[in-house]
């Protein structure tokens, strides 16, 4: 089995636990660090760890702001055991983006490759988004001006999430599917939210994982690089700088290849799917480790098998 | 007057008898003398006669290697200048990639009054071949595509493009920017549109399809890896094969169908592995080894390693 369908079978399946698990009563708690959308229903599996932040921020009470320093726990230590192979191998906003990277594949189109300055450019987004479902929920604890509006804008990071817009969809709900008309802040927010949901469809369609690189929750977890347990490294000295890593990557970082010094190649904007490794020609030069033993390496006779050059 | 351009005629055709002796002899020299090596082994047999078609039995009337004379029956030939050239698009649009990289030091000396005296012997004998017109490899090609890999391929376009169609592919010199990443990519566009505009006299039948290409792909991919398997087996601290050796069973490669090439070179390196596994080689483990890098191996630069006591180890390309 090759790591790009057991990473297929992990995604599906936990897709099926975190959107559809309700119904058997699996409940994995509010904390989880992956797209988990409460708006689902009923029939969710767990709740997203921004949903929870921005809820609790929101209550503005001392026992909020001391149930979420326990969130944060939680969330840390599950960030800290497989870092940001959350995003690549659990998250269902990812899967979705999977999905549609898989029929354009099918269809043999090409995908579009933004310039690095395009991508330098766009690299704030995830940190206005995370600016959003940190300071808004602030402002609607403590309302000192245009309370009117504050009022409106809980959960302002979920307001605009694609994720709670496609995800709902999927499992046939397609209520939330609207422009909320409540108020000029709602029809904004929600507006906001169809365009973002558009978009990630179009653009995961013609680009892999588009969303990943705005995604606020990603940025979260990116923090957890340096002491997380899972680890992405390269043996400079086997690298040949042949771009097939950089090639593979669905997030497209460049540096993976560039790298000539340092062994630690776990960029933040990596989702660990590990498909670089897969993809490397040379044996051993890049592998994934956990807790510094490694568990996957990079091998020459893998590379022309997946190619089938050889049986 | 007409006498005098007559007696220049008859020098030229002297010129060129001589010149074709001279690489017969030196080219039949070094491969007799590979053949009598006792510890050859027998898959060798196939590419050193690879070689004898290309340089010594040929006489530029037609190709005497199989592979080659496929252009004759309306398939072009495209000549290659170095490694960097993407043969995958060639088979894909059904024409025969030969590389070609001079090859003889006879040569050389013909290319020496083309250029100045500090030019790479590559360029020199590639001009020598090609100004002479004598053997079919260079004749017979359509096209040749020169990747800039130096600055003496870079200006060797310019002169070569004078006895035949050029196209130069400018190959980036700094791998790690975005823009030299386009840059090739853009030149590939460029070359895939030259090969089918080439190959192509009816719409559609010169087109490079998606099949073909993965299939050619898939191809190189085989000969690449059976090369790859090559080095490794060579690796080993015990030296099944003389280097020379290896060196021209990877330089056939150039003058025959990557299809045809990777079979041999499969059982090659069976019977190489069933050698080390054996224990046989070809001299004690403790004689140095030199590692000859740099310029592309041919039968010029096997005369001078296919001395029994060194060790060739030279890089495609």
């Amino acid at each position: 089995m090759t790591v790009t369908k057991l990473r297929w079978t992990i995604l599906i399946i936990s897709f099926l636990v975190l959107i559809l698990g309700g119904w058997i009563g699996i409940n994995l708690g509010g904390f989880l660090p992956t797209y988990a959308c409460p708006y689902v229903g009923g029939s969710r599996g767990g709740i997203c760890f921004l949903f929870r932040l921005q809820f609790l921020l929101g209550n503005g009470s001392l026992e909020a702001f001391i149930g979420l320093g326990k969130h944060i726990l939680y969330f840390s230590l599950l960030v800290i055991i497989i870092g940001r192979a959350w995003c690549g191998w659990i998250c269902p906003l990812g899967f979705v983006q999977d999905l549609l990277d898989l029929i354009r594949r099918k269809l043999h189109m090409g995908y579009i490759r933004f310039p690095e300055w395009l991508r330098d450019g766009l690299r704030c987004v995830k940190w206005i988004f995370f600016f959003i479902a940190l300071l808004i929920p602030l402002w609607v604890a403590y309302p000192l001006f245009a309370p009117a509006v504050a009022s409106d804008l809980r959960q302002p990071h979920c307001q605009l999430c694609p994720g709670n817009y496609i995800l709902p969809l999927l499992v046939g709900d397609i209520n939330g599917v609207t422009v909320n008309f409540k108020s000029v802040t709602t029809i904004v927010m929600s507006m906001l939210g169809l365009i973002f949901s558009v978009t990630l469809i179009v653009g995961a369609f013609l680009k892999r994982r588009f969303w990943c690189l705005y995604c606020p929750m990603g940025l979260l977890l990116s923090w957890y690089r340096k002491i997380s347990f899972i680890k992405l490294k390269k043996d400079c000295q086997k690298c040949t700088m042949c771009e097939a890593c950089y090639n593979a990557c669905p997030v497209e970082i460049e540096q993976v290849f560039k790298e000539r010094e340092n062994e630690d190649v776990t960029f933040s904007d990596c989702t660990l799917c590990l498909r670089c490794i897969e993809y490397c020609p040379e044996d051993g030069a890049l592998q994934a480790t956990f807790l510094g033993k490694p568990i996957y390496k990079s091998a020459n006779k893998g590379f022309f098998e997946r190619q089938h050059i050889i049986t | 007057m007409q006498e005098e351009s007559l007696q220049k005629s008859d020098q030229l055709q002297r010129r060129k008898a001589y010149f074709a002796r001279g690489l017969v002899r030196s080219a039949e020299t070094v491969l007799a003398g590979l053949e009598e090596s006792p510890d050859l082994p027998q898959g060798m047999h196939y590419f050193i006669n690879i070689m004898r078609d290309a340089f010594v039995k040929d006489q530029g009337e037609d190709f005497s290697n199989p592979f080659c004379r496929q252009g004759a029956n309306n398939r072009k030939v495209i000549g290659t200048y170095c490694l960097m050239v993407p043969e995958e698009l060639i088979y894909a649009a059904g024409a025969i990639p030969v590389r070609l990289c001079g090859g003889s030091y006879e040569a050389s000396c013909i290319g020496d009054e083309l250029v100045p005296r500090d030019t790479c012997q590559v360029v020199k004998a590639s001009l020598g071949f090609s100004s002479l017109n004598l053997i079919s490899l260079y004749r017979k090609c359509d096209a040749v595509i020169i990747p800039t890999t130096c600055d003496a391929k870079r200006k060797m376009g310019e002169e070569l493009s004078r006895f035949t169609e050029v196209w130069m592919l400018e190959v980036p010199h700094v791998k790690e920017s975005e823009g030299s990443r386009r840059q090739w990519l853009e030149q590939l566009y460029v070359l895939k549109k030259n090969i089918e505009k080439l190959t192509g006299k009816r719409f559609r039948s010169g087109k490079i399809r998606r099949k073909a290409l993965d299939a050619a792909i898939k191809m190189v991919g085989r000969a690449q890896y059976e090369a790859r398997r090559l080095y490794e087996i060579r690796k080993s601290s015990l030296p099944v094969i003389l280097g020379s050796e290896a060196m021209l069973a990877i330089n056939a490669y150039s003058y025959n169908a990557a299809s045809g090439w990777t079979g041999e070179m499969a059982k090659l390196n069976d019977e190489l592995e069933d050698r080390r596994a054996k224990g046989l080689s070809v001299y004690s483990e403790h004689v140095p080894r030199i590692l000859l890098a740099g310029s592309p191996p041919d039968l010029s630069q096997l005369e001078n390693s296919l001395s029994r006591r060194r060790d060739g180890r030279c890089d495609r390309g």
